[in-house]
């Protein structure tokens, strides 16, 4: 990556995410599910949001996309899209955006199609914007899309209904709803988790495909470190509602800062040299965040906890301009 | 235009169906039996079923009069014919406004607002907590016994049960990820409500409100009998039992034929809803 393409992506972000505090209104008490998070995604990238389930991830994907469950709310930060503020826009200005210039894939393509009515007639409802566009010319555009992400015989396709697809042509139709407006940004909230490996990387080379040819940025959400290594040119590892490190995939992966994700880097089966017996795994679980811990959220299963992070959180250290990291470690290096 | 092959297969799939189905296909010729009946009834009765001939009165069915007289010299068939049309109007009328009125509550108290949604339920659940009957003598009684309050007492019966089916079915399907998968590709509520909710859930709606129209047509027919329904001389089936119920023991064809065709179109739209659920049902669709 070539430093001034950096330097010039990093001045118009599309998504640019500040400081991010979200709750959870539940009948046992609020839960703060996302704290502090900051995130950028700069034009053109795919940027992978890692973490375990109940991290945040989706919470984090369906915050940006303004979709959140009727008992979230957001505590305070900001959402900035191609420099909208997308907290201060009306819900109106927001829908406007949604189909339009951001998009979003979801996890389980078997149930993100509506089931009673044909994939053609759902393609041409969702370009209701384009006035001036015939039926015909929609349905032209839809069997278009279709045969971009890989689809044979779009024409005949269109009439059928989705129980009629395998789960791998249905994400292919879920992503080419998704891209039919050419969004600038489309978030991908675990598209291949329920996938088979075949079909997890036909569906990753297609990403890959559709960011070169549309230059779409993408926020792709997922558990799976050896996919976002392949597909990613930047990482958000989130432990907890915290973003942990962050930075680009080649630091993450041979230099990675954070305890957290150095356990999960050794927890991950394709890395390990030699035939194990046994998976590492990283021991304890996640804190309940309905009572976050004082100091550092790892701390209760972190191997090199010392004194500071039993009270103090952590802070954001940043160890080059694009790679961050949460932890007292890091300072303690520094200052030593 | 995309749905042209649908026509001829659906055709075809229910004639199939039909032919492993023969309680659904006695309900489908039973109900077709009594639509024909009420399109062309009137013209096909030999007399007229307002007509006086008190000379005539009380004869037993024979040629002339196929289902004999009433204690007017009316002839029975014709006005069991006529009533046939009053049968399924004020039924089938009443049915499809109930129908769409609780087709529209519901939606809306299932995708609206919680405040609404609660407002909705405590009114559906008022009008459901009266007995049927009741509330339709109540209502008869205060309001003018007319055909007009008759279908508004129906539309008040059923209205709720079909706005909570709508309501439950929304509320269910609202939070699915197809429907998260729009609003996320930016489409508002209505879009999201009439146009990918409403297909999901009006199909069962259809086959309760199609077992609904014989209770519909059994509840008028009491209500008339006991003197709180269309008022006379309308040859109302209900208007026909009770007529004849005051000579059963002189005159018992009046009854019977009465209650034959209360009988025919209840079992009729009975049979049929029920095959409809199993034909409509989207498990048995699917391996088609």
């Amino acid at each position: 990556m070539a430093l001034p393409a950096e330097a010039q992506v990093a001045d118009d972000p599309v998504l640019q995410v500040r400081d991010l505090s979200i709750g959870f209104r539940t009948p046992r008490g609020p839960v703060a599910a996302l704290r502090h998070v900051n995130l950028d995604v700069p034009r053109g990238s795919i940027v992978g949001v890692v973490g375990e389930s109940g991290s945040g991830k989706s919470s984090l994907a369906l915050a940006i996309m303004g979709l959140m469950a009727g008992n979230a709310e957001i505590l305070g930060g900001d959402i900035r899209f191609s420099g909208i503020d997308l907290r201060r826009l009306p819900p109106a200005g927001l829908r406007d955006l949604r189909g339009r210039r951001m998009t979003m894939v979801f996890q389980d393509p078997m149930t993100s199609l509506n089931p009673v009515r044909a994939i053609g007639r759902q393609m041409i409802d969702i370009q209701y914007r384009e006035q001036n566009l015939s039926i015909a010319q929609k349905r032209g555009r839809s069997a278009d899309m279709l045969r971009r992400v890989g689809l044979p015989d779009p024409e005949q396709q269109l009439d059928r209904y989705c129980h009629q697809f395998s789960g791998g042509m249905r994400q292919r139709i879920a992503i080419a709803m998704s891209l039919l407006e050419e969004p600038e940004l489309l978030i991908a909230d675990e598209p291949t988790t329920a996938l088979d490996v075949t079909l997890e990387a036909q569906i990753i080379q297609l990403l890959r495909d559709l960011r070169q040819e549309f230059n779409t940025s993408i926020l792709f959400i997922s558990h799976n470190l050896g996919v976002v290594a392949e597909l990613c040119d930047y990482i958000v590892v989130l432990y907890a509602g915290e973003v942990v490190e962050s930075g680009p995939v080649r630091e993450i992966f041979y230099r990675p800062a954070h305890p957290y994700t150095q356990a999960l880097l050794a927890c991950d089966p394709a890395r390990l040299d030699l035939v194990q017996r046994e998976l590492p795994t990283i021991a304890g679980d996640v804190p309940n965040l309905m009572r976050v811990p004082t100091g550092c959220v790892f701390r209760p299963r972190c191997p090199k906890a010392f004194a500071p992070c039993t009270n103090v959180p952590p802070p954001d250290v940043a160890l080059d301009d694009v790679h961050h990291a949460r932890c007292h470690l890091l300072t303690d290096e520094q200052d030593g | 235009m995309s749905e042209i092959p649908a026509g001829p297969g659906f055709l075809r799939l229910l004639g199939q169906r039909l032919r492993n189905d023969p309680l659904g296909l006695l309900g489908l010729v039973l109900v077709l039996l009594v639509l024909f009946c009420a399109v062309f009834g009137p013209s096909l009765a030999p007399y007229n079923p307002l007509k006086l001939a008190v000379l005539d009165r009380f004869q037993s069915p024979s040629w002339t009069h196929l289902f004999g007289t009433d204690n007017l010299g009316r002839d029975v068939f014709s006005r069991v014919l006529a009533g046939t049309r009053i049968a399924l109007g004020v039924g089938g009328g009443s049915i499809a406004i109930a129908l769409s009125i609780g087709l529209m509550l519901g939606l809306v108290a299932g995708y609206g607002p919680r405040w609404l949604d609660n407002a909705l339920l405590l009114l559906f659940d008022s009008v459901y907590s009266f007995p049927t009957v009741m509330l339709g003598l109540t209502v008869m009684t205060l309001l003018n016994p007319s055909i007009g309050t008759l279908v508004f007492v129906i539309v008040v019966i059923q209205t709720p049960a079909y706005s909570r089916l709508i309501r439950t079915a929304t509320l269910s399907i609202k939070t699915s990820e197809y429907i998260l998968a729009v609003r996320s590709l930016g489409a508002s509520p209505p879009r999201v409500l009439l146009v990918h909710i409403l297909p999901n859930v009006i199909g069962p709606l259809f086959i309760i409100a199609s077992m609904d129209i014989p209770s519909v047509i059994a509840l008028e027919a009491g209500l008339t009998y006991l003197g709180m329904g269309i008022p006379p001389p309308a040859p109302s089936w209900g208007r026909i039992l009770q007529e004849g119920f005051d000579s059963i023991r002189d005159a018992p064809w009046i009854v019977i034929a009465g209650g034959i065709p209360l009988i025919i179109t209840t079992l009729g739209f009975t049979f049929l809803g029920e095959a409809l659920r199993d034909w409509l049902d989207p498990r048995l669709r699917r391996v088609i």
